[in-house]
């Protein structure tokens, strides 16, 4: 098996490539911008480099529409700028795949620092509802992997797919063995070959309906169902099991990587697919008094695993891109007494 | 003689919005709205005014082809 | 069937009518559209129409072909997506001067930059009509809007301007002219890098009637009263339609 010495994002384009790119649209940010440089040259994909991030996604809308794998990357304030046309892609179903290489928020913050600050962002940016899949991997190895899985779900589901990365781990080096994946194929035709009519409304069976309340939650949960079903296939997460612990811990991205240090001490969870949330996490918190939550970012995850495990959970904030491990020790131990013992509700 | 119709204007009453727009293209005063419905007569020289100009697809114009007939004898 | 309706195949007949006022020329631009497409006999699976917010907007989803109605401002960036993907087809843009010119600005700037081969079609009725009648990036000088009620101080976007600096193709026409809006279409579509037509076209309701037209007729008035041909100009004045030379082309 071919091993190669990669950076986060390269692991990115070679992932893509095989999975089948077919045209990359994308805006300078650092720490994204490697993937543009990277992918220009590439005899068999079309790359736009566009005036903003808006025109890069919605190129890449159209792009998909007309049969091709697209995928667009970029980091926090890009993203921000593309949140309108996300929930255009879900509203129309349109496959694809978004590159969010996080740092330091809001606005311009610290660039380009890393950060996880973009995880409500990600799951809620836009207007509406809308019930996208969304991975965040850890190591180089990883992006790799699961860039085909953002591929493969965004077919499935004909939905853009979200893959998270941060700073840190998209310009990590590390070694990767570029194995094959299953490749899912486009299931809907290209443009030019019917008569459909792809809208942002409300719509049935390609007509717009703007004024019944019961065609747009019939919409809406078929969105939802779609979504949800695919993502089922991709239930990924890692669970360092300890058995002497009464303390989970849960992190993801590259905090995690510094969280292994405390395996001996407590137990770990880390979900990688962060969106829709994993179920086996309600299994696994069941067995630990305590709950700790560690995210670079006020506390964004930390909520959403509250709600799904409807318990009190603690949390290690931190923010500004700092990865320090006698920190990270020192507020859990703090922390931990504070939690009262809880057992969780099923 | 009373001058022979030329076309015949076909309208579709649920696309005309009564905009008022073909009547006053038609030179021969052929369209007219009267108690908010837009209706023709016979005096269509089949110019395709109305039906060009009308912006939502209600007109349709039809020729009407006289054929010239010598008596027998 | 009469040859004056054949255009019809291009559009879904099913839909309508259409959701626009009573005397609105969108209608007018629509069926131009399809009769330029008619002219040059194109297949329906050749042709793509992409539309983005507002009432013209809401044009492209009456094309019998594949349509796409995007978010507000980004029809082009779309397009371009689309015709990047697949040269072969026809990709034609299909709105608003608030879409095409106001939010979608910066789009058309870059698209003319890149001369992405698309014909980009302007329903410039100088108002945001669908939100009401706010003053859009055509409105005239001095021109009362709900936004303006002392008059439009903002100068109206050059759009010719703008798309001859990067050497693209420009025609304007108003929807008084329907055969000579037909025929700038039709050279646009025939033209091979990007091309825009620039179509004067009446809001009688949320415009017209506010500055003293009495229906959507007299406004067609205006425009016949008003404008006059030039197909061979380098550059139109104000009072000028037609089809402008394009260097080296």
């Amino acid at each position: 098996m071919l091993k190669q010495l990669l950076q986060g994002n390269q692991a990115i384009i070679q992932a893509a490539e095989r999975a089948g790119l077919g045209l990359f649209a994308g805006y300078p940010i650092t720490p994204a911008s490697e993937i543009l440089h990277e992918l220009v040259g590439k005899k068999h994909i079309k790359v736009l480099q566009m005036e903003d991030e808006i025109a890069s996604i919605n190129a890449c809308i159209g792009a998909s529409l007309a049969g091709l794998k697209v995928m667009t990357a970029t980091s926090g304030p890009g993203f921000s700028l593309m949140q309108e046309s996300i929930g255009l892609a879900h509203m129309m179903e349109v496959p694809m795949v978004i590159i969010d290489v996080q740092r330091v928020g809001p606005s311009t913050g610290m660039p380009t620092f890393p950060a996880q600050g973009d995880i409500i962002q990600a799951r809620h940016g836009s207007h509406g509802d809308y019930f996208p899949i969304i991975f965040y991997p850890n190591s180089v190895e990883e992006l790799y992997r699961y860039t085909f899985s953002a591929f493969n779900a965004a077919e499935e589901s004909l939905s853009p797919v979200i893959l998270l990365s941060d700073g840190y781990i998209s310009h990590l080096y590390e070694t990767v063995e570029l194995k094959d994946y299953p490749i899912a194929q486009r299931s809907m035709p290209p443009l030019g070959t019917s008569n459909r009519h792809f809208t942002g409304l409300t719509h049935q069976d390609s007509r717009p309906v703007t004024s019944s309340p019961e065609a747009h939650r019939e919409l809406l949960a078929q969105l939802q169902k779609k979504c949800t079903e695919t993502s089922r296939n991709y239930s990924f997460y890692e669970y360092i099991e300890n058995t002497e612990a009464d303390t989970l811990l849960i992190a993801f991205g590259a905090l995690s990587r510094a969280v292994y240090q405390f395996k001996d001490k407590y137990a770990l969870f880390r979900p990688i697919r962060l969106f829709p949330m994993v179920e086996e996490l309600k299994d696994v918190a069941s067995r630990y008094e305590h709950i700790i939550v560690l995210e670079m970012n006020a506390g964004q995850y930390c909520y959403q695993i509250e709600r799904l495990l409807h318990r009190e959970v603690g949390l290690v904030s931190l923010p500004g891109g700092k990865i320090d491990i006698k920190e990270i020790s020192d507020r859990l131990q703090g922390l931990r007494q504070k939690l009262p013992k809880q057992v969780s509700v099923s | 003689m009373p001058r022979q119709k030329k076309g015949e204007v076909a309208i579709n009453h649920d696309y005309c919005k009564r905009c008022n727009i073909c009547p006053q293209f038609c030179p021969t005063k052929n369209l007219e709205i009267v108690g908010g419905k837009l209706v023709s007569y016979d005096r269509c020289i089949a110019c395709f005014n109305c039906e060009r100009y009308c912006p939502d697809l209600a007109i349709e114009v039809v020729k009407i082809y006289h054929v010239e007939t010598t008596p027998a004898g | 069937m009469e040859d004056t309706v054949r255009f019809k195949r291009f559009l879904k007949e099913g839909n309508l009518p259409t959701p626009w006022c009573p005397g609105c020329g969108n209608g007018q631009v629509l069926k131009s559209l399809a009769q330029a497409f008619e002219e040059l006999n194109l297949d329906k699976h050749q042709v793509v129409v992409v539309s983005g917010i507002g009432c013209a907007g809401r044009s492209a989803g009456f094309f019998d072909l594949d349509s796409v109605h995007t978010a507000h401002g980004r029809a082009i960036p779309l397009a371009e997506g689309i015709k990047t993907a697949n040269e072969n087809l026809k990709v034609v843009v299909s709105s608003g001067d608030g879409d095409l010119l106001g939010i979608g600005g910066n789009h058309l700037l870059h698209a003319t930059r890149r001369n992405t081969p698309l014909t980009i079609v302007c329903y410039s009725n100088e108002i945001y009509g669908m939100t009401g009648g706010q003053a859009s990036p055509t409105t005239r000088l001095n021109t009362k809007t709900l936004t303006t009620p002392e008059g439009n101080r903002d100068v109206p976007f050059n759009v010719q301007a703008i798309i001859k600096a990067h050497n693209c193709f420009y025609a304007r026409s108003t929807t008084f002219h329907l055969p000579h809006l037909k025929k700038c279409i039709v050279e646009a579509l025939r033209h091979p890098g990007l091309s825009f037509v620039d179509v004067i076209t009446q809001c009688i309701v949320n415009n017209g009637r506010r500055i003293g037209f009495k229906d959507a007729f007299e406004m067609l008035m205006y425009y016949k009263n008003n404008y006059k041909i030039n197909d061979n100009a380098e550059f139109l004045k104000d009072n000028e339609i037609g089809i402008t030379r394009c260097a080296g082309v």
